[in-house]
């Protein structure tokens, strides 16, 4: 088989020694070299490509912490504040108010031809949303009939009509917690919490099915392909629900994504959870790779449910700290099972007192089984201070900060979460490269859309919806988020040696982009077009 | 609503409290045999239940079944599926006990007992006696233990030969600022069953929960309380009655006759009373069993209270 040149308008390596290229050989799946297509005759014959001749050539873009259900959610339409792609490349404009959200809802309600089948929606954030608080009033004005059940962003809360809560017995006297009701002492229709979700039943597990279809796993690549990603991490995967059905799609040729399957190891024996990470490991495909666990200390800052160090939460929050998803005082015997079997963990720790728990499991870890280059990572680390990313670099602890919260969040935090001067040292990347952590930054999707040129913008402007630049102390270059958005992310999966740049002997892993994300200026960085992909050779044409 | 789904109750507390050993206890007593009760316990880790390999049956991934006929299963898939899962056995068990995480809201994690197929039967909180007045202090985990507390139905009381009289006194104490309800002493996972499991189904298997061998692991006396008519007031007067319970009243069930409106199921779980209308019962016979602390005046006055104002009525009291 002949060998081939693609050539390019640049080609960005992420290879100190050889930065930029405009031609790359490739074998197949493999890099063969990079550089101009004359030196690279010195390889011999080969086929020049011309088809990315005006694009530009970047390392496929690594995004350690999505989910798979990201894909799978847009079999129901979305109702979220902001702008977002479906997998098939369809954009849906934001709802921005009520009535918005409603004629969302009725278009989508016209559309359905069985009277019975319950109408699903996602997306719903009434962080966002001015006025009146979405009731099952509002809803009944889209059917009377049929049921509706509208998940929020936050996957906390649901929203439904009458109609549901009638085909569910679901009354004014029903014993459950997390039925709010309204002033006429009837449920409002907000049902709060899974176990109260899950009383719609035919809402909360239609909405369960469509994330377990085989087409779920599909969309999930198919957003990644069509945002410039090649390797993506399910964060948080059950080996009994999970890791069989997506062996199965991944196995297709086709199929245009690599997924890091993390374990949830929050639930269930640690050391049987080890053994089953191991043995998978030693039966991993180039698309489907073993080696990460997760864990989760705390909930979410915006949801107040994160764990903050002293002085917390705004007081108009009116709480007195967050949850915690594990003891503090098992999380080191937790941590050791995976540590102890040479397993990377990626630790959920959104508040800085969580990552003070991490960081003192982490040391415990270490002092009773010395492993170097371990790669434990702390996850989301939003609030980390100064003094825990030098306590992180010095045990070798990486950040995957959540850069998208500054945009999608950033005003929120100013002024309802931390206030201005905590949200401006939010998801610090400058503090973190300067003190020598190893970075990377994520979208949580489907919390928020994946995205890694956006993901790159918010570390680099920084800006918020309302235009303030949050903490412009902490923005980082172009060049350095585009380091961590590839390399610094295959670094945290330890697939560096594989993927992350554009280097002989690494896995022909490309986004191709109309533009170059270190020439445009900075605030432009997003609204780079993306073509498609190439994963291990094979061409992946975005939608 | 109320149903007649699997009776779920939920054994929480935090981490070191005791919650496995009472599971791993309660799943090695006699009581499941006795009376010939299927219990499936939920877990988080079933490698951390106690379980004498002699005693397995059959094991899976998730599912290790006794050969007591109980079953234990691990919680790895999450609630909804799992609950889902055990109402679809072919054999659906007697009572369902979960054990969530040491930092979850029992009572939040109780909510799933309202999923179809089930029914609340209880949440009981384990504090480890000797570590309480010290963890209430600690701001990481003091509030969760707190709210742990506050909002459970009952506390199992664990540790307590291993506190100090000094600290023993400060735990109970600080308990009665959190709670009004029951404090059930708990020395090595020893437990009446009955206390987790509820008084047995029906009233004539009452003798066999008769504690055999004295005070030293049943602290509790069963009361069989048989009363022909009470005035109640109604549903909610005797609901409100229920409620009076004196702290150490720590199961109550049974049935009650009002002449204006027919019978009551009483189902009284520490600070839970759940009272269901069964108008079409013709029973005019009110009959419950009260376990709580041994000779405890404040129980013999409380149901006195009420047969007093009752035409005919008749106590018997058993058990230690």
């Amino acid at each position: 088989m002949t060998r081939t040149i693609y050539t390019a308008k640049t080609i960005r390596t992420m290879w100190a020694a050889n930065p930029t290229a405009e031609a790359v050989l490739v074998d197949d799946d493999l890099i063969v070299a990079v550089g101009s297509v004359a030196s690279l005759q010195q390889w011999g014959d080969a086929t020049v490509d011309d088809r990315f001749a005006d694009k530009v050539i970047i390392p496929g873009f690594v995004e350690a912490h999505t989910h798979g259900m990201a894909g799978g959610i847009w079999s129901s339409p979305y109702v979220g504040f902001y702008p977002r792609s479906a997998p098939d490349g369809t954009r849906w404009e934001g709802c921005e108010d009520l009535d918005a959200t409603l004629d969302r809802l009725r278009e989508a309600e016209a559309q359905l031809d069985d009277p019975s089948q319950p109408l699903l929606a996602w997306g719903l954030d009434p962080i966002y949303l001015q006025g009146e608080r979405l009731n099952r009033h509002h809803l009944d004005t889209v059917s009377e009939q049929r049921p509706i059940f509208v998940f929020h962003a936050s996957g906390h809360l649901a929203t439904v009509n009458t109609a549901m809560l009638e085909a569910h017995d679901i009354g004014a006297d029903h014993p459950a917690e997390g039925i709010p009701k309204g002033p006429d002492g009837f449920p409002n229709g907000e049902l709060q919490e899974p176990a109260a979700m899950a009383l719609a039943r035919s809402g909360f597990l239609g909405i369960l099915r469509t994330l377990s279809e085989p087409q779920a796993l599909w969309d999930f690549a198919r957003i990644a392909r069509n945002v410039g990603v090649t390797t993506a991490t399910d964060l948080g995967t059950s080996p009994s629900k999970d890791w069989d059905r997506w062996a199965t799609e991944t196995t297709d040729d086709e199929y245009p994504l690599r997924v890091m399957m993390a374990a949830q190891g929050n639930f269930g024996a640690s050391d049987e959870l080890a053994t089953q990470v191991l043995e998978r490991m030693e039966q991993q495909s180039d698309r489907l790779r073993f080696g990460v666990v997760k864990l989760m200390l705390d909930g979410s800052i915006q949801g107040y449910t994160a764990r903050l160090r002293s002085p917390g939460y705004l007081p108009q929050a009116g709480v007195e700290n967050g949850l915690w998803l594990l003891p503090p005082d098992s999380v080191a015997d937790q941590l050791a099972a995976f540590h102890d079997a040479g397993l990377t963990v990626h630790c959920h720790t959104n508040g800085d007192e969580a990552l003070d728990i991490f960081l003192d499991a982490v040391e415990t870890v270490l002092r009773k089984t010395p492993r170097w280059d371990h790669r434990h990572t702390s996850q989301h680390c939003q609030l980390a201070h100064r003094d825990q990313l030098r306590r992180m670099a010095s045990l070798g602890v990486a950040a995957n900060m959540f850069t998208n919260h500054l945009w999608y969040w950033g005003d929120q935090h100013r002024t309802m979460t931390v206030g201005e001067d905590r949200a401006a040292a939010m998801n610090a990347c400058r503090s973190a490269l300067d003190e020598g952590v190893l970075l990377s930054f994520h979208s949580d999707a489907p919390i928020t859309p994946m995205g890694p040129l956006h993901t790159m913008w918010c570390a680099v402007n920084r800006l918020t919806p309302s235009g303030v630049v949050l903490g412009p102390n902490e923005r980082i270059t172009p060049a350095e988020a585009l380091e961590a958005a590839t390399l610094g992310a295959a670094r945290q999966l330890k697939l560096d040696n594989e993927i992350g740049s554009i280097e002989p002997g690494k896995k022909v892993d490309f986004a191709i982009l109309d533009d170059d994300p270190l020439a445009v200026a900075p605030e432009a960085i997003r609204d780079i077009g993306v073509w498609g992909t190439v994963l291990s050779g094979r061409i992946h044409k975005g939608s | 609503m109320s149903g007649r789904g699997i009776p779920v109750t939920v054994v929480g507390g935090y981490l070191g409290a005791g919650k496995t050993t009472i599971i791993s206890e309660l799943l090695a007593h006699s009581f499941a045999e006795e009376h010939q009760l299927r219990i499936a316990v939920l877990v988080n880790d079933f490698g951390d239940v106690n379980i004498d390999a002699s005693r397995i049956a059959r094991q899976t991934d998730d599912i290790i079944e006794l050969a007591n006929g109980c079953v234990c299963c691990s919680l790895i898939d999450g609630f909804v599926e799992t609950l889902d899962a055990i109402a679809a056995w072919p054999e659906p068990p007697d009572h369902l006990v979960i054990e969530p995480s040491g930092v979850a809201d029992p009572m939040s994690v109780a909510q799933y007992a309202y999923l179809p197929g089930f029914q609340l039967a209880g949440v009981a909180v384990a504090v480890d006696a000797d570590a309480l007045p010290t963890q209430l202090t600690d701001k990481r985990i003091g509030p969760s233990i707190r709210r742990q507390v506050e909002r459970g139905d009952l506390v199992l009381l664990t540790k307590t030969d291993l506190a100090s009289e000094a600290t023993l006194a400060t735990t109970r104490s600080t308990l009665a600022t959190l709670t009004d309800g029951p404090i059930v002493e708990v020395t090595e996972g020893q437990l009446d069953p009955a206390v987790l499991l509820g008084l047995t189904t029906t009233l004539t298997e009452f003798d066999a929960t008769e504690p055999d061998d004295g005070t030293a692991h049943h602290p509790l006396a069963s009361t069989l309380a048989t009363l022909k008519s009470i005035p109640v007031d109604g549903k909610e007067g005797l609901q409100t009655w229920l409620e009076s319970a004196p702290p150490s009243v720590v199961r109550a069930k049974g049935s009650v006759f009002d002449r204006a409106e027919g019978s009551f199921d009483i189902d009284l779980v520490g600070n839970r009373v759940r009272v269901t209308h069964r108008p079409s019962s013709r029973e005019a016979v009110s009959a419950f069993i009260v376990l709580a602390a041994p000779g405890d005046v404040a129980v013999t006055e409380w149901l006195a209270d009420r047969s007093l104002r009752s035409d005919e009525a008749s106590q018997s009291s058993t058990g230690s």
